[in-house]
């Protein structure tokens, strides 16, 4: 007698590979992701191997050759010093986008911490917790970024850590909600039941299931993270000359509006847009497929 | 798997193209409202004179007044007692001029007479002079103007001293209404210069006597914001965020100004001023910065002017901080800025390149003496390796913020000195801590700086720039001898004699390359089609000769 193949044509149970065509497929067939998912490639392109690939120097200096229009040998013009607005945009969404990206990772570790904390000890300190994120909150985040950016003086570092102050309150009070949702659903109270410590119970029960929590805002608060750094840059808080900020390079550009040289601010305003935009879109889909009542939800 | 398919109450508009369309039309109403809160007051086409000025001032005080945008405000507000005579501005046609700092004209003081060696200044005042609420503007409202001014200290003593530092003034004497009397330590040529400035401007005494007075060492906060004058205009009213109203003033003694009312808008935004300009709301345009100025010569709206001034953009170099106390590493630098190219991009073409301490507009100037270094990085970079200075050189670049001119020059100098293995770190300050860096005692970091002499006379200019232990020495310059051939030129009226010892200080600040002048800044004004006249003074806002 023959032994019987199992083949698994569980739908939930597909194999990696099947997943990824799966996620492909998704992608394609929906227009806006699709759109984003093509901007956030480019830009990440472009920031990963724009500088190989495109070798001026963002930061070399031809007065000579200033104000120059876009063309084949400056696909961005030339700004008002004569430097290559392509190499510095390059440049510019390295820094834009490993900044956000650093900024969401840290105010994500920091303020889950925070927020899984207060959820799992209650009472004085989720008390003393949640009231000290309301002081900040109360702060308008790009006002409290800027005071921090001042306070400890100017420049990329301290703008970075600005917006991750002002990014933490929103990922503590989200994962906060998130774990005391989570620790009176019944399989919890089952493990607490059978002598778990709380160790595993945070690790095995309850962490895993604010991922989705914790990847959703994550999303949002990177295209929040990366246009408070460029707003910062804009004011003359972030990235200091001669860093190719995209912020920055939009507040050198404005000069430039009104007497007919509008590629220095355009592309990097092009750049922030398509970033922030991408970010929101993926925010917003993140939520509707790992939303455990909604239609790719696995029973 | 299939994609949910949203809502979309547009049909097929993605939501993200949605919020794009919604952004821009944001953006052009936001623009339009801006443009619109930034127009005139009156609201009105035509009837009052407009000005736009990008400076608004930080007081109205005379005595206090200590920038030359703050001076120039309060010119047209104030009667001093002497003033300089008129020239026309080479190329700009008929009614446009400046002013002629080789000669004096009457004033308050009809006549005057030099005696005693110099020590003693007589002056005859015109007699029947007076102020908006009725009071004799005579010899005692001068002398209780001088003598505030020495009271109270700060800027309007040091022009009293005539920009020397030492007071120069024994005694100040009103024996009649109509005779004042001027009497000095010593003799200084300075002193009819000094007496032209705004920062002397006749205050009404029992005005000033009844809002906070004369207290020695502080100023007045009542004249910071308020009028107390009788020049050609009075203060209508005064908003500093925003606007100033001038009227022409029924008992001002002198020439009626050329327009009855004058708004002067405080606009510090260059777009906007721009737009202004462009679109007629504005009939002078004073502030805008050489590339919009650039891009309006061209256009039909307006004319621009342009006057050869001592104005000058600079990069202090601090002569005492290693590794700026070596000569040749200092003159290495010199030849490391490209001139050329900065005065063609960042000035666009309204200005002057020379080596030197004086710039071209002064009378006094000589080419032979200060021609311009060329910017030639070979030269640079032999003239360090014979400085014996190790590189890399690790130094720091103050400028304020806000100054886009300035910001430009530091970010070409970063680029091009970093192939010399000089790194420079760029540090933007706002106002009130870049003033405290310009007149730090020792400086250690280097700096850019547009600046220029509310007198035009190589002896005012000299006496802040080169002297040593001078606050106002942007490079903590030093040179003894320089320093005592100046202590010369006070009692030295001969202007033959007066050359000779400029053309020896001169020779020796080359010599020494205590700081690179990068260009002279023609001073430049946008003139709304129909606007004929102008004046340009050095400490300049002489409304009451500015008109259609």
């Amino acid at each position: 007698m023959s032994e019987a193949t199992f083949v698994d044509r569980s739908p939930e149970r597909l194999r990696i590979g099947g997943r990824l065509a799966a996620a492909a497929r998704y992608v394609v067939r929906d227009r806006e992701l699709l759109i984003a998912t093509i901007l956030l490639g480019i830009l990440v392109l472009l920031a990963l191997f724009g500088p190989l690939v495109w070798t001026e120097n963002p930061n070399g200096i031809d007065v000579g050759a200033a104000l120059q229009s876009p063309s084949l040998a400056h696909p961005m013009g030339t700004d008002g010093n004569g430097r290559d607005i392509f190499a510095r945009f390059n440049e510019g969404a390295r820094i834009s986008l490993a900044v956000g990206a650093l900024v969401v990772l840290a105010s994500a570790l920091v303020g889950g911490t925070i927020g899984l904390v207060a959820g799992l000890w209650r009472g004085l300190t989720d008390s003393l917790l949640m009231r000290a994120l309301d002081a900040i909150l109360a702060f308008p985040p790009l006002i409290l970024a800027m005071a921090v950016t001042v306070g400890l003086g100017v420049g990329l570092k301290t703008a970075a850590l600005g917006t991750m102050l002002a990014c933490v309150p929103y990922f503590a009070r989200l994962l906060r909600s998130d774990v005391l949702r989570l620790r009176a659903l019944p399989y919890v109270e089952a493990a607490v039941a059978l002598g778990a410590t709380r160790k595993r119970i945070v690790l095995r029960h309850i962490f895993p299931h604010t991922a989705s929590t914790m990847l959703i805002q994550s999303a949002a608060v990177f295209g929040y993270a990366i246009l408070t750094l460029a707003a910062l840059g804009f004011v003359g808080l972030g990235a200091q000359i001669p860093t190719p900020e995209w912020g920055a390079m939009i507040t050198d550009g404005l000069q430039y509006a009104l007497t007919g040289q509008w590629w220095v601010a355009l592309f990097p305003g092009l750049g922030l847009l398509a970033a922030v935009v991408a970010a929101n879109i993926y925010a917003d889909r993140a939520r509707d497929i790992l939303d455990p009542r909604g239609e790719f939800a696995r029973v | 798997m299939q994609p949910r398919r949203r809502n979309r109450p547009f049909g097929a508009i993605p939501a993200s193209g949605l919020s794009l369309v919604c952004i821009g039309v944001l953006a052009v109403g936001v623009s339009a409202a801006v443009a619109k809160v930034a127009s005139t007051g009156s609201g009105k086409a035509a009837a009052p004179f407009v000005v736009n000025y990008a400076v608004p001032p930080a007081t109205i005080d005379p005595g206090q007044v200590c920038s030359l945008e703050d001076n120039g405000f309060v010119s047209s507000l104030y009667v001093t007692l002497v003033q300089y005579k008129a020239k026309p501005v080479p190329g700009a046609g008929a009614g446009i001029t400046q002013e002629d700092t080789t000669g004096f004209a009457p004033y308050l003081a009809k006549s005057w007479k030099i005696t005693n060696g110099g020590k003693t200044y007589t002056f005859t005042l015109r007699s029947g002079a007076k102020f908006p609420d009725g009071k004799p503007m005579d010899a005692n409202a001068v002398k209780y103007t001088y003598q505030r001014l020495l009271t109270m200290g700060g800027c309007g003593a040091y022009f009293m001293s005539a920009g020397q530092g030492d007071p120069i003034i024994k005694a100040i004497q009103a024996p009649n209404p109509t005779t004042l009397v001027i009497q000095l330590t010593r003799p200084e040529a300075l002193l009819l210069h000094t007496l032209t400035q705004p920062n002397l401007g006749i205050v009404e005494p029992s005005l000033v006597e009844a809002n906070g007075g004369v207290q020695k060492g502080k100023p007045n906060q009542w004249l910071a914001s308020h009028y107390a004058g009788g020049g050609p205009y009075v203060l209508e009213s005064y908003d500093p965020s925003r606007q100033a109203v001038f009227a022409a003033n029924p008992s001002f003694f002198g020439s009626k100004p050329l327009e009855s009312k004058v708004i002067v808008n405080f606009i510090t935004s260059d777009p906007t001023l721009l737009l202004q300009a462009r679109s007629g709301n504005a009939n002078i345009t004073v502030g805008l910065t050489k590339k919009s100025v650039a891009s309006l010569r061209s256009q039909s709206c307006c004319r621009v002017v342009s006057v050869s001034a001592p104005l000058w953009q600079l990069i202090g170099l601090p002569n005492e901080f290693p590794p700026f106390d070596n000569v040749k590493f200092r003159e290495a630098l010199t030849y490391a800025v490209p001139y050329q190219q900065i005065l063609s991009k960042v000035a666009y073409g309204f200005g002057k390149i020379y080596y030197g301490p004086l710039p071209p507009a002064f009378t006094t100037f000589r080419a032979a003496l200060e021609k311009p270094r060329a910017f030639d990085l070979a030269k640079a970079k032999e003239l360090i390796g014979a400085s014996g200075v190790k590189l890399p050189v690790n130094a720091e670049m103050v400028i304020r913020e806000g100054v886009n001119d300035q910001e430009q020059i530091a970010t070409i100098v970063q680029g091009v000195w970093k192939t010399l293995g000089v790194n420079l770190t760029i540090r933007k300050l706002a106002a009130g801590p870049y003033a405290n860096a310009i007149y730090a005692d020792t400086k250690k970091y280097t700096l850019v700086r547009f600046d220029g002499p509310s007198v035009t006379d190589p002896e005012w200019l000299l006496e802040y720039d080169t002297r040593c232990n001078s606050m106002f020495n942007t490079s903590d310059y030093c040179n003894p001898t320089a320093d005592a051939l100046l202590n010369k030129t006070h009692s030295i009226l001969d202007p033959a004699k007066r050359q000779a010892i400029w053309d020896q200080v001169t020779k020796m600040w080359v010599a020494a390359s205590p700081r690179i002048p990068v260009y002279e800044d023609d001073y430049t004004i946008v003139l709304k089609k129909g606007v004929n006249h102008y004046y340009y003074a050095q400490d300049g806002f002489t409304l009451n000769k500015w008109g259609r």
